[in-house]
C-alpha cells in the first residue's frame, strides 16, 4: 500500500474506452475552437472570433455540466450502495457508471 | 438505444469528425511544404490544360483599345459619361465636407501616393523599358552568358522573382494570342530580331521570346476590406507600384544573365490568361485570377523572355465548381455586373471582352461607372471572395482543401463564410490604427 503520508495520490475512475475517447475528442474540439478564436482575433474577423470564442465557451460548459452530473450521479450511487451493502448485480464493476 | 448505446455508436460519428479534422488540420503550411506542387499547398492538382475552354477557332488577339479604359466613353455614353463625372466631382466635394472616413484628404493622398512607383513605368516606357535600364550585361562583364538547364534556369527566375516581391511565381510557354494586337495604336508583332524595338508603327517582340513569367503580388487584405473607399483603393495603387518594382527588378535580373526581357503590367496583354496558363490560379466569377494562397488578393504581372525556362503546368483546386455554388461577388457587386449564371459561357458581354474562352463575364462599362461613381474605385467583390483569407487560424486551410476535393459541401462553406461575418466592410478610419506590417501584407502567408 501506498503511504499516503508520503505521497499524494491521483484517484482516476475507471471508465469504458468510448468514454475516454469521447473526452479526447472533445478535447481536440476545445483545442480547435481555440485555435480558431485566436487566429480569428489576430485576422482582425470579430464576428467569427465571437462566434468561435462562443462555441469554444458553450462546449466546455456544457462538458462541465455532463461532467458535473455524472459525478453527482456516482457520489450518489457510492452513498446509496454504502448504506445498503454491495450492489446486487455483482458482475458490475464497482464505481463505473459510464457517465461523464 | 440506452444511454451506453449512444455514446458508443456516437463516438463513431464524432472520431470521424474529428480525425478528418485532424487530418486536415495537419495540413497548415507548416507541415505541406514537402508536400506541395510548384509551390501550391497539397490539395492543388496539376492539369494538363486549364480548366475553362477555349475556342480555338474564335480565340484570338485583343485590341487592347476595346478595354474599358480604351473605349469607356462609346461604351457608356458621351452625355452619361459627362453626367457621371458631374455627379462624381459633387460627391468628392460633399464627402470632403462631411469629413467622411475613407474619403478625407489623408485617404485620398495615400491611395494617390500608392502609384508613385507605377507611374514611373508604362509599356515600354520608363521602368518597363524593354532595354536594359542600368544593370551590367554579359557583354559588358566581358563573360558569356547565363547557361544552366531550363531547370536550374528557372529555380533561378523564380528566387529571383520572390527576392523582388513576388508572392507566387509561374513559368509558361506564351500563347501568343493573350498579347494584344495593338497598343497605344501601335501594332504588336513577333519579329526574327535579336532586340526588342519600336518604332513610330509597331512595338516588335523578338520571335523567340517564347516564355513567359507570370508573377503575383499580394495585395493588403486590410485595405480592400475597407472599399469602396479611398482606403481600399490605396491597396490596388500600392500593389500595381510594387507589380512595377518586381517587373523591373525582375527584367534587369534576366538581361544581367545575358537574354531578353519584356517586363509588363497590366499592358502588353492579359496577365490573367498567362496566369492561369502558367498555374498560379483559376478563372473565377469574377473574370479574374483566384489563387489557392491568396484568393483574388493579388495583382498580376509578367515577364517575356527568350531564356529557356522549364514551364509549370496548370492547376486545378475545384474552383470553377466553388464559383458555380457560391455568387457572394455578384451578389456584393454595387452596380451589378458581375454574372450569376451557374455555368461560365462562351458569349461575352460586350467588346470589352475577348471571346473565345469560356469565363463568367462581366459588364466592365457598369463597373467602371460604379468606381467613379464611388469617387474611390471598387474592390467589393475581391473583399467579399471566400478565397481572401489570412493564414492565421487551419480553419481556412481545412476549408479550402475540403472544397477542393469535396466540392458537394461548397454551399455549407458559402454559408459559414457569411454567417462568420467574413469579407464585411471594415473601417477606414480604424485602418490606421491596425499597426500593419510592411505594405500593409503578411509577407509569410501560403509560403510553407
Amino acid at each position: 500500500m501506498v503511504d499516503e503520508r508520503i505521497y499524494s495520490i491521483l484517484k482516476i475512475r475507471k471508465r469504458a474506452w468510448y468514454v475516454w475517447l469521447w473526452r479526447v475528442a472533445w478535447f481536440i474540439w476545445l483545442v480547435f475552437w481555440t485555435e480558431v478564436a485566436i487566429g480569428s482575433f489576430k485576422e482582425l474577423e470579430q464576428k467569427a472570433f465571437k462566434i468561435s470564442w462562443t462555441i469554444f465557451l458553450v462546449s466546455l460548459g456544457l462538458g462541465f455540466l455532463l461532467w458535473l452530473w455524472g459525478y453527482i450521479k456516482f457520489k450518489k450511487k457510492k452513498s446509496t450502495q454504502i448504506s445498503v451493502g454491495p450492489p446486487v448485480d455483482s458482475h458490475a464493476p464497482p464505481y463505473s457508471d459510464h457517465s461523464f | 438505444m440506452n444511454r451506453r448505446d449512444f455514446f458508443k455508436f456516437g463516438f463513431g460519428g464524432t472520431g470521424f469528425m474529428v480525425g478528418g479534422g485532424l487530418v486536415s488540420g495537419l495540413n497548415t503550411p507548416a507541415s505541406y511544404s514537402h508536400l506541395n506542387k510548384g509551390g501550391h499547398p497539397w490539395w492543388v492538382e496539376t492539369t494538363l490544360s486549364p480548366k475553362l475552354a477555349i475556342d480555338d477557332k474564335v480565340y484570338s488577339r485583343f485590341n487592347s483599345r476595346k478595354n474599358v479604359f480604351g473605349s469607356f466613353t462609346r461604351y457608356y455614353g458621351s452625355k452619361r459619361e459627362k453626367e457621371l463625372m458631374r455627379r462624381s466631382e459633387a460627391k468628392r466635394m460633399e464627402y470632403y465636407k462631411e469629413n467622411r472616413p475613407g474619403y478625407r484628404l489623408e485617404d485620398r493622398a495615400l491611395a494617390d501616393a500608392g502609384w508613385i512607383i507605377s507611374r514611373m513605368g508604362g509599356l515600354n516606357r520608363g521602368t518597363r523599358s524593354w532595354k536594359r535600364i542600368s544593370v551590367m550585361t554579359p557583354e559588358l562583364r566581358e563573360v558569356k552568358k547565363y547557361s544552366g538547364s531550363p531547370e536550374e534556369a528557372a529555380q533561378l527566375i523564380k528566387a529571383a522573382a520572390r527576392y523582388f516581391g513576388a508572392a507566387t511565381v509561374g513559368i509558361t510557354y506564351l500563347d501568343r494570342r493573350h498579347i494584344h494586337s495593338r497598343e497605344r495604336g501601335k501594332r504588336i508583332v513577333f519579329e526574327p530580331v535579336k532586340q526588342p524595338y519600336e518604332n513610330k508603327e509597331k512595338l516588335v517582340i523578338p520571335d523567340d521570346c517564347n516564355y513567359a513569367i507570370s508573377l503575383s503580388v499580394q495585395m493588403s487584405l486590410e485595405n480592400i476590406q475597407c472599399s469602396p473607399t479611398a482606403i481600399g483603393s490605396a491597396g490596388s495603387s500600392m500593389g500595381y507600384s510594387r507589380c512595377e518594382f518586381l517587373v523591373a527588378g525582375l527584367a534587369e535580373f534576366i538581361r544581367g544573365l545575358g537574354y531578353v526581357a519584356i517586363p509588363s503590367v497590366n499592358d502588353l496583354g492579359s496577365s490573367v490568361a498567362i496566369a492561369v496558363d502558367a498555374g498560379l490560379g483559376e478563372l473565377g466569377r469574377t473574370n479574374r485570377l483566384i489563387t489557392p494562397e491568396f484568393g483574388p488578393m493579388v495583382r498580376l504581372a509578367k515577364v517575356l523572355t527568350n531564356m529557356e525556362l522549364a514551364l509549370d503546368k496548370p492547376i486545378d483546386f475545384g474552383l470553377m465548381e466553388f464559383c458555380k455554388v457560391c455568387k457572394r461577388c455578384a451578389e456584393a457587386c454595387p452596380a451589378k455586373c458581375l454574372s450569376f449564371d451557374d455555368e461560365p459561357s462562351l458569349s461575352v458581354k460586350g467588346e470589352w471582352n475577348n471571346p473565345g474562352h469560356q469565363a463568367w463575364f462581366e459588364d466592365s462599362p457598369q463597373c467602371l461607372a460604379y468606381w467613379r461613381e464611388s469617387t474611390s474605385g471598387c474592390s467589393i467583390c475581391l473583399a467579399v471572395c471566400p478565397w481572401s483569407k489570412k493564414d492565421k487560424t487551419m480553419i481556412h486551410d481545412i476549408v479550402k482543401a475540403t472544397s477542393a476535393k469535396i466540392p458537394v459541401l461548397n454551399g455549407l462553406f458559402t454559408h459559414m463564410d457569411e454567417a462568420f461575418g467574413y469579407g464585411r466592410q471594415k473601417s477606414a478610419e480604424k485602418w490606421w490604427s491596425l499597426n500593419l506590417p510592411e505594405y500593409g501584407i503578411d509577407t509569410t502567408q501560403g509560403k510553407g
